[in-house]
């Protein structure tokens, strides 16, 4: 009945190397699994390359085309070139979420160990590229010209907290959705149960039933707009420092 | 695409096109209906939130280290919180201006 009780980690086996626990847990069992589905689905859909797409391969396409368009709107035809990195991450993210929403399966976005690496991952990116197009330039984010010296105390620590607050939003934005939307439903499910044995009374567990149905149905609705939202915000990141002229 | 090279015949580019613009229509559906829920205000609402919690706990945080480091606990750290504040005062403007700009570019689309 613990509704927290989903999120706890499993061991199945014990591995250790060099001192760091490398086992594996449900986590990545549910991590592995979205890859695969991932993996399959296009590969499957994509199969015939056919000129006039099937049912599979309009699916495809439309997830193909769906992260394209967000891509090209974000950051143009030039930021086209971290289309593969964005569509990992938004196809990962998708699938963990919508595999979260089956009874008994683990949510992997709903550790911020996961969304974590995630966001580190896109913030590395975003500072690399910073540094590989700017060079010593890409300081200039933090400190906009034509300002007073004088501001230039207060304004340089405010962009620079700014920024590294980037991937902490990141994260925390999509594991606090899924763990608390996650979290909810259990609740919910679990007023259904006090409710349906308290004799009398057991009518009333109509009601959170039905306002669980509604929670479900927001969950998926939740799990596809937190990917959309990882991705775009991803891009808007990248889009930030690859602009021509850097800090406004 | 070597269409050009050996003529088709009407029929199969009708379906081809059939085809092509049903795939369009449904995405443009989807991505309609996206935009609509990303631009919610509940959605909005809690985005912007996590910015500002994002923001003061990282000035905070960095205020702390920094104070662990000198041994001037909690003067950089409370000087930390108000950067931080500042930090996520600029970060939530700069969503909102972003949904903002994206709501008006739709309703030029539309309108």
């Amino acid at each position: 009945m613990d509704p927290l009780h989903q999120f706890n980690i499993e061991r199945y086996g014990e591995f250790h190397l060099f001192g760091v626990d490398l086992s594996f847990t449900n986590s990545s069992f549910f991590a592995l699994l979205a890859v695969a589905l991932v993996v399959g689905f296009l590969g499957f859909g994509s199969r015939k390359r056919a000129l006039v797409p099937g049912r599979m391969q309009s699916l495809t396409e439309l997830f193909y085309e769906f992260v394209a368009q967000m891509v090209r709107s974000t950051m143009g035809q030039e930021g086209f070139k971290f289309f593969p990195l964005i569509f990992s991450i938004f196809a990962f993210v998708l699938t963990s979420n919508l595999l979260g929403m089956f009874p008994y399966f683990f949510t992997v976005t709903s550790h911020i160990a996961v969304t974590g690496a995630l966001s580190l991952m896109v913030i590395s990116v975003v500072v690399i590229y910073g540094f590989l197009k700017h060079g010593f330039k890409f300081f200039k984010l933090f400190a906009p010209s034509g300002l007073p010296l004088a501001l230039y105390f207060v304004i340089v620590p405010i962009e620079i907290i700014s920024f590294l607050a980037r991937p902490f939003s990141l994260a925390i934005r999509l594991f606090a959705n899924m763990m608390a939307g996650h979290a909810l439903m259990k609740v919910f499910a679990s007023f259904v149960i006090m409710l349906g044995s308290a004799g009398a009374f057991s009518v009333l567990a109509i009601l959170p039933f039905l306002t669980n149905t509604a929670v479900v149905g927001l969950e998926f609705l939740i799990a596809f707009l937190q990917a959309y939202v990882f991705a775009l915000l991803s891009c808007i990141y990248l889009s930030d420092v690859s602009a021509e002229h850097i800090g406004h | 695409m070597t269409d050009e090279d050996d003529l088709p015949k009407a029929s199969d580019e009708l379906e081809r096109l059939a085809a092509r613009l049903e795939v369009e229509r449904r995405q443009a559906k989807i991505e309609q209906e996206i935009r609509r829920t990303a631009t919610s205000a509940l959605g909005g609402g809690f985005r912007i939130a996590v910015e500002m919690l994002a923001a003061l706990a990282v000035g905070t945080g960095l205020g702390y280290m920094a104070d662990r480091m000198l041994g001037t606990l909690p003067w950089i750290m409370v000087a930390g919180i108000f950067l931080g504040f500042a930090a996520g005062m600029r970060n939530m403007i700069r969503s909102a201006e972003r949904m903002h700009a994206k709501r008006d570019g739709e309703d030029d689309k539309t309108g």
